[in-house]
């Protein structure tokens, strides 16, 4: 069995992320902060597949044959396995790198997409299970790694008015990839 | 601000860049005599101060970006409406995507006022497995609460039963804080819930449709004046609103007043809801 992620994003700009980045910025208080933001739609998905590299093609053809996770006119769209961010804030260009995943509380499981894949696409044993979220990444300008995390999940973690946007933690799960 | 009479009470209607239902909404206040005026989010937010209490009506505030209400939460418009229901105890009544921005405001269920402690979460799958969708139709709710304890349902007796539409994709009431539904029983604050034409209420989809815990659909504050509402009480508020096809009272009602448009104009059963909301609204001004 192999995971293989799927990270799917709008080619043009993406509205929800830039409302909710203007949000964090001009009403949470991060305007020197949050210095971009940007969304994907996630999907991690396992794999029956010999090797990684034969489950990176076939995650390619999902992609690119099935319809169900992008729309070549909208999306782009880039295949990862969970070990490429899986190591908290990591430096880029200065700033702190944060991607966060945010899934439902109730589990991320896919079973519209699962069956679509298995039954009427043919799939079959092929495609174990597919999970679904949405990858958040914000470049932060902070001292550390052990600050952005915390920058983070404040601007992540909704507990009040105006504390955190991305999460209500009584319907949504979240973690630091 | 237009001249009104000294006695009618007056109430902000705010509208967000997406709201659909102000005019509704507003035709549906001035109905049960409150004068209503649309406030624009971004107007200047002292101006509202000078209101005896707000609505907060239904659509998608920034297209429901993010989540249903959350982005409207963040205006300066919405602390100050926190400010006057916290300070002055003024009401406020939020309507479907009002519901949600007074959920994320932290004003329902308000037991610590500020903070988020449920949410209106996408609907529940349904028993074909869907995930999330758009329920639009019409439902029954039971007045749960006790007599007067909501200042916006006071009009309704306990146990009252009625037909009303709701229109939404994220209207499920939830908490993963399992003390907070019990202080919602124990407060009485559960003002609506969802049950069948003869008040059984039962969590099964065609009755409670977004499988809302305890079958909320509405929820006041533990003061009582702020009242949040997944259905709409506005389209149903004159009989001309109510479908033909309800098998009770109010649909026989709207079969006999076909051809009378005079006698279509009549309140529907909803407008308890505006009615309560201008006795608030009373007490209030004075």
């Amino acid at each position: 069995m192999q995971t293989i992620e799927l990270l799917v994003s709008l080619k043009i700009p993406d509205v929800t992320a830039l409302t909710a980045g203007s949000a964090i910025r001009r009403r949470l208080g991060y305007d020197q902060v949050l210095k971009e933001l940007r969304r994907s739609d996630y999907y991690s998905l396992d794999l029956n597949a010999d090797d990684p590299d034969a489950a990176r093609l076939l995650a390619r053809e999902l992609a690119n044959k099935t319809n169900l996770f992008v729309n070549p006119n909208k999306h782009s769209y880039e295949i990862c396995s969970p070990q490429e961010h899986s190591g908290g804030p990591a430096q880029q260009d200065g700033l702190w790198r944060v991607e966060v995943l945010v899934t439902p509380v109730e589990g991320a499981q896919a079973p519209e997409i699962e069956q679509a894949l298995k039954e009427r696409l043919d799939y079959g044993d092929q495609v174990a299970a597919v999970r679904q979220g949405i990858l958040w990444m914000m470049l932060l300008a902070a001292d550390s790694a052990d600050e952005a995390r915390r920058i983070a999940e404040s601007i992540t973690v909704t507990t009040a008015r105006d504390e955190g946007l991305l999460v209500n933690p009584h319907f949504q799960a979240w973690q630091i990839l | 601000m237009p001249e009104q009479a000294a006695t009618q009470p007056r109430v902000a209607l705010i509208q967000f860049p997406g709201s659909n239902c102000e005019w509704e909404t507003k035709r549906a206040a001035e109905a049960a005599g409150i004068a209503c005026d649309v406030f624009r989010w971004n107007r200047d937010p002292a101006a509202l101060v000078a209101y005896d209490g707000y609505i907060i009506g239904g659509g998608f505030s920034y297209q429901d970006r993010v989540r249903s209400g959350v982005i409207a939460t963040k205006e300066p418009i919405v602390a100050t409406v926190f400010e006057q229901v916290i300070e002055y105890g003024k009401p406020v009544l939020g309507i479907c995507n009002g519901a949600q921005v007074l959920v994320e405001a932290g004003l329902i269920p308000g037991l610590n006022p500020g903070r988020v402690e449920m949410a209106l979460a996408p609907n529940h799958p349904d028993p074909r497995g869907r995930i999330g969708d758009f329920c639009c139709r019409w439902v029954y709710l039971k007045h749960s609460c006790g007599a007067g304890r909501c200042t916006l349902s006071r009009q309704m007796p306990p146990g009252y039963i009625w037909p009303v539409p709701i229109a939404h994709g994220e209207g499920r009431f939830t908490t993963r804080d399992q003390q907070v539904i019990e202080h919602l029983r124990a407060n009485d604050q559960i003002v609506f819930q969802y049950c069948d034409e003869a008040g059984q209420v039962a969590d099964t989809p065609e009755i409670n449709p977004n499988g809302a815990m305890d079958n909320i659909a509405g929820l006041c504050n533990p003061a009582g004046n702020v009242l949040a509402m997944m259905p709409h009480p506005e389209r149903a508020s004159f009989i001309r609103q109510l479908p033909t096809e309800l098998s009770d009272e109010w649909g026989a009602r709207k079969q006999t007043t076909w051809g009378d448009n005079e006698a279509m104009q009549q309140p529907g059963p909803g407008r308890l809801i505006f009615d309560s909301l201008r006795e608030a609204l009373l007490v209030s001004v004075c």
